[in-house]
């Protein structure tokens, strides 16, 4: 019976749509999601570096590279002293770097992420001496006077580290694998489907079937089962599909290693108390995942043999939103972490959960944070499946009570018009679209100004030294530099000193401390050089605060595809109900019904693609530059490095406004390409 | 105005559904009659343009290729399907509204209150027509096929769902617009067309098996009735 009703689903056209539309979401926001404190650009760069390299190897390249590129980056600021320089190997990276074709920020971004990589590799090597310190420190607490909480909390913890002491994690970039398993639109997809499918088993037949099911001997209580057994696998197989999408897609772009290698491998999970593979790890996030989305599965199966199919999509989505709040909102150490843990959305973050080992407090008790979510999601699956099953039993088929209406409303006969009402009023657009606003505008509102010093004093220098480049700017640039230069050398001078016996530890210390107390800004100054070195043969150029706009340009890569999910929320189920009430075969009956009805969909579309992706690209940007300010918002967008286009003059608030217009371009063909396909029943 | 059709036909992989149909209609009744699977709704849906015939068939309307004539010749049809096609979160009017946008008509108030007084559903005009029952959804469907008074009128399983006294009413609103108009019908109930069809059309297997006027069948057949003829050619056997 299972498989019957699995087929129903997979086997319907508007579902294998919805899938492969899902894939292509996951494989392109796996694709466009920025790479952590990097760009693809290093990243592909230190992928070749280590390309077919054991773990020992790869640690020798990167105690390598570190050196060099920091040779590199001391010769580009200027700094013949740097301590880099008294290592042996510094001379052959000395003569090497009089090829070096890459910019300061280049450099800077490729030192930054080797020896993110190399901290990363040294903490796998040092893993025992980790487990070690845990081992001891929880000693150390269980010896200590303490309630009887703290003493139980030392004693659990120390026990789930036991497994651990015998792990030898095997060091690999681990961002790929960390993406491969914690995927916002893999969780989304597998979502959907599971709504999607509780729709079809128990909304859609609870109007057409059920009169004839419900009187047969295997069509109660094991029937509604049997449905929601197909939900938990449909959910199930879009997780697995959606998650083998994104490890190709991670595979390519970041690479994913040896899956067979320790979970503990992975940064994220480097204080997991699970001593099992990562492929064994993904597999299991699968299952668990699973669990989670089918509560929400269950929860329309639910609403809908009580409702109307569309309230309850509505509904539970808002309830998957409110879970995933409460989870991301309420801190671990707070006293409301059970409610935090009890959410099934904790299961979307696989690497908060399993990274580390957390025990909340259960009435005075220590319970592990893991256990509680997943005996919640658990019972809250029980539940539903218990409550929908006693339900389908009792439910009969609903109709639609005739309300008598005599008063006559305004009604307009023409198409565009009809057409705008069945997306917002018949299929609930309007309800959609405001809880796509609502989501947007809580995200958008999320979003504040991290407490980054160095952005800070970067704004500063261009504060009081941007604008238009003159012999001030560049005597200043040069005052700065030889200033940096000069604590550089005094560092050196310091060191060598010490080296020397004539400085005692204490005094060695305390001067060094001082002296780089006198570096603070240096990497703000690095960027405002790297800035100054980039325009400063533009005619015309000047120094700007670009941070907002950096900022605003990574964001609207993903910020673009709220407005085409949204438009394609509001277009598949028009043409969902056309297919549903044969409308779509009678309408080529009618005169207009065929390319005139197709082009007044268009235009609908396009109006409404024009009008939300200029509402969110738009609030989007708003929020950046109220963030960020828009002091040289006027200046010409040839001034902004990062964008690497020195003869484009035209000012950044035109470009933005072009931004904008493309967005609204691609959103809006997009539409015009899905009615098309719609229309024509593919 | 005459609708031709010549040698149509459609095949939907080994069966075939409609096999060489050639008749020409002009004003009046027209009643197609014959067991499930002969190929009535199959021609319905074809001549409505809902479904395209196979290469080789043949529709003209006044001498002029359908193929050719395109939207055009959609102004001239009013079509009711076998299966309702309404939207359920309409209102009847708003249905009726949709409609009349979707055949490129203009200023249809009137018509469309006079249409939904007839087929008795004005006092239910502004209530959804998810709430309606399967005769009121059949009632609005044809209501929305005779907007516009197309020339020609094709109607698959009309009655299905009507009580009595509205398959009368229903009798009487098509023998007054088949006056200068096309009425294509198909339909099981015979009793439906054999007092007013000016043409039965007996198809078997998406062939014409037998076609005249009710009384010319009678004689050719020796049967005083039509449900008897209906009986006698396909009571027992499949093949006449």
């Amino acid at each position: 019976m299972i498989f019957n009703e699995i087929l129903k689903v997979i086997s319907r056209r508007n579902f294998i749509i919805a899938f492969l539309i899902m894939l292509a979401a996951i494989v392109a926001y796996t694709s466009l999601l920025p790479i952590e404190d990097s760009s693809q650009k290093a990243y592909n760069e230190f992928r070749a570096d280590i390309f077919g390299l054991s773990a020992e190897e790869i640690g020798e390249r990167l105690d390598e590279r570190v050196l060099e590129l920091t040779i590199y980056d001391a010769l580009l600021w200027g700094e013949p002293d740097s301590p880099a320089f008294s290592e042996v190997r510094a001379a052959k990276y000395i003569e090497k770097y009089k090829n070096n074709d890459k910019s300061s920020v280049e450099i800077y971004d490729l030192l930054k992420l080797y020896k993110r990589e190399y901290s990363c590799y040294l903490a796998s090597k040092n893993y025992k001496e980790h487990i070690d310190a845990i081992t001891k420190g929880n000693d150390a607490m269980l010896t200590i006077l303490g309630g009887d909480y703290e003493r139980k909390n030392a004693a659990l913890t120390k026990a789930a580290y036991e497994p651990m002491i015998t792990a030898a994690p095997q060091y690999y970039p681990s961002e790929g694998c960390e993406r491969t398993i914690r995927n916002f639109a893999v969780d989304i997809s597998a979502l959907t489907a599971a709504v999607l499918a509780a729709l079809l088993l128990f909304g859609s037949e609870k109007n057409s079937g059920a009169t004839l099911t419900l009187s047969l001997k295997n069509g109660n209580a094991k029937f509604a089962l049997a449905k929601t057994g197909a939900v938990i696998s449909v959910s199930f197989l879009v997780l697995l599909t959606g998650t083998a999408a994104a490890a190709l897609t991670n595979e390519i772009r970041l690479g994913l290693g040896n899956p067979l290698r320790l979970l503990c491998s992975l940064a994220r999970y480097y204080n997991t108390t699970l001593n099992i593979s990562v492929l064994w790890f993904v597999i299991l996030s699968l299952l668990m995942k699973t669990a989670a989305v089918s509560v929400f599965g269950m929860l329309t199966a639910l609403l809908s043999l009580l409702t109307e199919k569309q309230i309850t999509v509505l509904f539970t989505f808002a309830a998957a939103a409110a879970s995933a709040v409460i989870y991301y909102k309420i801190d671990s150490v707070s006293a409301l972490a059970f409610l935090k843990f009890s959410s099934p959305a904790a299961l979307s973050a696989p690497d908060e959960l399993f990274g580390n080992y957390v025990n909340i407090g259960v009435f005075g008790e220590p319970i592990n944070a893991v256990f509680v979510t997943l005996l919640v999601c658990a019972v809250l699956l029980m539940i539903m499946t218990a409550v929908t099953a006693l339900i389908y039993r009792k439910c009969s088929v609903a109709t639609q009570q005739r309300k008598s209406k005599t008063k006559d409303r305004r009604v307009s006969d023409k198409l565009w018009v009809n057409e705008l009402y069945r997306t917002f009023i018949s299929c609930k657009g309007l309800a959609i679209a405001a809880l796509f606003i609502a989501g947007y505008a809580v995200r958008l509102g999320s979003i504040e100004r991290p407490f980054d010093i160095d952005d800070m004093m970067y704004a500063d220098y261009i504060r009081y030294h941007g604008g238009a480049i003159t012999e001030t700017t560049e005597s200043y640039i040069k005052t700065e530099q030889a200033r940096f230069d000069g604590v550089r050398s005094d560092m050196y001078a310091l060191s060598v000193a010490f080296s020397q016996g004539k400085l005692t530890g204490t005094d060695y210390n305390t001067r060094y401390a001082a002296l780089s107390q006198r570096l603070m800004g240096e990497r703000s100054f690095a960027r405002f050089l790297a800035q100054y070195e980039e325009v400063k043969d533009i005619p015309g150029s000047v120094l700007i605060y670009d941070t907002g706009y950096r900022k605003i340009y990574r964001a609207n890569l993903t910020a673009l595809f709220v407005p085409i999910v949204l438009m394609l929320f509001l277009t598949v189920p028009v043409y969902g109900a056309d297919r549903a009430s044969g409308f779509d075969l009678y309408s080529k009956a009618l005169k207009h019904g065929n390319k005139h009805l197709l082009y007044c969909r268009i235009r609908c579309g396009f109006v409404m693609s024009v009008v939300f992706t200029a509402l969110f690209s738009l609030t989007m940007v708003s929020r950046y530059l109220l963030l960020y300010g828009a002091d040289d918002i006027l200046s010409g967008a040839n001034n902004l490095i990062f964008v690497s286009l020195p003869d484009f003059k035209l000012p950044i608030i035109l470009c933005l406004g072009i931004m904008v217009l493309v967005d609204i371009f691609i959103v809006s063909c997009i539409e015009a390409v899905v009615n098309i396909l719609l229309k024509h029943r593919w | 105005m005459t609708l031709e059709l010549k040698n149509v036909s459609k095949h939907y992989k080994k069966k075939s559904a409609l096999n060489g149909f050639t008749y020409s209609f002009s004003s009046g009744i027209y009643a197609l009659l014959g067991p499930n699977g002969a190929g009535k709704s199959t021609l319905m849906n074809i001549i409505a343009g809902v479904i395209d015939a196979d290469k080789g068939s043949g529709i003209f309307l006044d001498g002029k290729s359908i193929d050719i004539l395109g939207d055009e010749y959609r102004s001239h049809i009013g079509f009711m399907p076998q299966k309702s096609a309404l939207m359920d979160s309409f209102s009847a009017l708003r249905f009726m509204k949709y409609i009349s946008g979707l055949k490129g008509l203009k200023n249809t108030d009137s018509e469309i209150g006079e249409l939904l007084r007839k087929v008795e559903l004005f006092d239910n005009r502004n209530e959804k027509c998810g709430g309606f029952s399967g005769g009121m959804k059949q009632r609005l469907m044809l209501a929305q096929a005779m907007l516009g008074s197309p020339d020609i009128l094709i109607l698959d399983e009309p009655t299905a769902g009507l009580d009595p006294r509205q398959r009368v009413i229903f009798r009487n609103m098509v023998r007054g617009y088949s006056e200068s108009k096309t009425v294509i019908v198909s339909t099981h109930i015979v009793s439906d067309i054999e007092a007013q069809a000016d043409c039965i059309i007996i198809m078997q297997s998406g062939k014409i098996a037998a076609s005249g006027s009710n009384s010319a069948l009678l004689t050719q057949y020796g049967c005083s009735e039509l449900e008897e003829l209906y009986m006698k050619l396909f009571g027992e056997k499949d093949d006449i």
